[in-house]
């Protein structure tokens, strides 16, 4: 599903990605661990089409609606639209616009792109009711303005919201549990849980070997100085909580 | 050496038009070296030969039924003058009294664009509500520029008194239909008695070669709540001045306004906040967006008397500029005689958070539309505050379907 091929980029000057491959196929997650600053933020901005990065060497390819496409050819909406979606460390506050209204209008942006019939506020507002439900949201939040005022945990959990929402192909939680309390972490994983099937993929990103108790990878990547240096199963998550980075570092 | 209006061709041409301006021939005329007028050119309105616009067919465009609410109460005036047939109010209820007349001529009070005003003649709108009445039904007076020719002059006068603890909304609306470069110079007077409040909305959409000068004057007496929104889409010269006097303790006014300005438009607001009492409250937001290359200016004056103890005087401006072209000129005046009182003001100029652009594409937005929902997030800041929702849709229907944002 998502072909990431000898990834070199940089930003102002400063190389980040420096060689990195990565592979994800239909049905599968993968985990990236690695130490801050290592670029494992980076490598999910620029899949979601951050302009700020620019691609120095190498190709990123997607399996999209119509085929193999060249990923960073297209614009950021174009890729959300084919099914990319990036939960972000450090989600965006947009004042003055609904969450709601905002949900909608990426869905229904998502609908266009397919041809399929956009869906009328009522219709969406019991759509969308469904998806707080699973992940035990108050009502209130889809009233104010996106992640504006929202807690730290509440943004994450917002994130999940727009997953649900969007059903993506290809997923990056970036630190998703980050920020959320042990409650709030079980929740948000069985809502992602419930959202993985044998048509999409997942690639999660996380300091913490914990979550992966709750979202069971299939495969886990350590991240070093923007390359992956290792990748192996479950139990080198477990390697790394013990051990550190730096036996890897060499 | 500095020009008095009768050296300008639009003084011989309201002379010629009969109109008694005679008066005020020495008076100067405002130029960009004044301070007040530094950023508003008034040489194209010095050059404009006016005239009185004759009555028209009145018929109610289809631009502006579809905007007004069905059974809307109002008044409505195409070219200066009252329409009755389209116009829908009782004169007199046991809650209030609405008359119309011809403005009484010559006084030359206030500037010279208020006197210019008076000395027109024009229809004087006046709305009284009795003592403890309870409005809150909108009452419109909407001026309609119909097929009116270059220099036509419009000089309508709303008056606006309130008894003691009455309320009212009143909305006024200024609408170019069809129509070359006029020039409209009103002037609203609205005064509030103890505990009175009013809503008062100004809406304008001007065609891009019209020139406003406009006056709104409001006094608040004791305990009076005052809220006036101005939005506007700016004119060729669109000018502004608010003027409010809080002569009561306990007494707040709330002045807002949103300057939505496209290709070569320009507003200026400038409001002037005076307070002579103690314990009063006056808050302002202005927000002003501007594309191409439009032109936006605010200029915001707070005027605390000494014994206006405890006054509370919030005001803020914010701009936010989509082209590299557009320019915005922003500055507060604070002249504050009394010791224990608390002002803020500020000033903000911005473009559009590419990070808040982004974050809505990953989701599938498409870049215009990213940025079109941004703009009118700022905008709705502002019209948000209102709350009767029909209004709120005029608004919200008037930036987009007239204004383009
Ligand atoms: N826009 C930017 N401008 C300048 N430097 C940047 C920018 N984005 C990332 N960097 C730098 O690139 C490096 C990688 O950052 P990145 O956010 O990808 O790390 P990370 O692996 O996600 O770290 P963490 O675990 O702390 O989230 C860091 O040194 C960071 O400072
Ligand atoms: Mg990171």
């Amino acid at each position: 599903m998502l072909n990431v091929k000898d990834l070199h980029a940089s930003v102002d000057g400063t190389a980040i990605l420096k060689g990195l491959n990565l592979s994800v196929r239909a049905g599968e997650v993968h985990a990236i661990m690695g130490p801050n600053g290592s670029g494992k933020s980076t490598l999910s901005k620029i899949i979601a089409g951050n302009p700020q990065y620019s691609v120095d060497k190498g190709a990123v390819e997607y399996e999209g609606s119509t085929g193999t496409i060249d990923l960073l050819s297209l614009e950021p909406e174009e890729r959300a639209r084919e099914g990319v979606f990036l939960a972000f460390q450090y989600p965006v506050e947009v004042p003055g616009v609904q969450t709601a209204l905002f949900l909608r209008a990426a869905y229904n942006a998502v609908c266009r792109h397919h041809g399929v019939e956009e869906m009328d506020p009522i219709d969406f507002d019991v759509f969308l009711h469904e998806k707080m439900k699973m992940l035990d949201m108050d009502d209130k939040f889809i009233d104010r303005a996106v992640n504006v005022d929202f807690s730290g945990g509440e943004k994450k959990r917002n994130e999940i919201l727009q997953m649900a929402v969007l059903n993506p192909r290809l997923a990056i939680l970036d630190e998703t549990d980050s920020g959320l309390d042990i409650d709030s972490m079980k929740i948000v994983s069985a809502g992602v849980n419930k959202l993985r099937n044998r048509r999409n993929a997942m690639v999660v990103i996380t300091h913490y070997q914990r979550l992966l108790n709750y979202i069971k990878p299939d495969i886990v990547h350590i991240f070093c100085q923007g390359r992956i240096v290792k990748s192996g199963g479950p139990e080198l998550a477990l390697e790394v909580e013990e051990r550190g980075y730096d036996w890897l570092m060499k | 050496m500095n020009k008095l209006f009768k050296d300008t061709p639009f003084f011989e041409s309201l002379l010629a038009a009969g109109l008694p301006v005679g008066p005020l021939a020495e008076r100067p005329w405002p130029t960009t070296r004044e301070e007040a007028w530094r950023y508003t050119d008034l040489s194209g309105l010095a050059q404009a030969r006016a005239h009185i616009p004759r009555r028209v067919e009145g018929t109610l465009p289809a631009s502006v039924k579809a905007l007004l609410p069905k059974d809307f109460q109002g008044v409505v005036l195409l070219n200066g003058i009252p329409v009755e047939a389209l116009s829908s109010f009782e004169e007199e209820t046991n809650q209030r009294t609405v008359q119309l007349s011809l403005s009484s001529s010559g006084s030359g009070s206030g500037d010279l664009f208020e006197a210019v005003n008076r000395s027109a003649g024009q229809a004087e709108v006046r709305v009284s509500v009795a003592k403890g009445a309870d409005l809150s039904v909108p009452f419109y007076v909407i001026h309609i520029m119909n097929a009116v020719g270059e220099g036509a002059l419009v000089c309508p006068r709303l008056v606006v008194n309130l008894a003691e603890g009455s309320r009212l909304r009143v909305v006024e609306m200024f609408l170019g239909h069809e129509v070359k470069g006029y020039v409209s110079i009103p002037v609203a007077e609205l005064s509030l008695a103890d505990g009175a409040g009013l809503d008062y909305v100004q809406v304008h959409d001007h065609p891009p070669v019209a020139c406003h000068v406009g006056r709104v004057r409001v006094d608040g007496a004791r305990d009076s709540q005052a809220s006036v929104l101005t939005v506007t889409n700016g004119a060729a010269v669109f000018r502004q001045d608010l003027l409010c006097d809080i002569r009561g303790e306990g007494s707040t006014v709330s002045v807002n306004g949103l300057h939505a300005l496209k290709g070569l438009r320009h507003a200026d607001s400038h409001t002037e906040i005076r307070h002579h009492e103690p314990a009063s409250r006056s808050e302002q937001l202005y927000k002003c967006v501007l594309d191409d290359e439009a032109r936006s200016v605010f200029n915001g004056r707070i005027v605390v008397d000494q014994k206006a103890q405890k006054t509370n005087s919030y005001q803020l401006n914010k701009n936010l500029l989509l082209s590299p072209d557009a320019r915005v000129d922003t500055k507060p005046q604070l002249e504050i005689h009394a010791d224990d009182v608390r002002c803020t003001h500020g000033a903000t100029i911005g473009r559009v958070n590419e990070e808040e652009i982004f974050y809505l594409q990953t989701r599938g937005i498409g870049r215009e539309d990213a940025r079109r929902l941004l703009v009118r997030a700022f905008m709705d800041d502002v019209i948000s505050r209102l709350e009767d929702p029909g209004l709120r849709e005029i608004l919200s229907r008037k930036l987009k379907e007239s204004y383009g944002f």
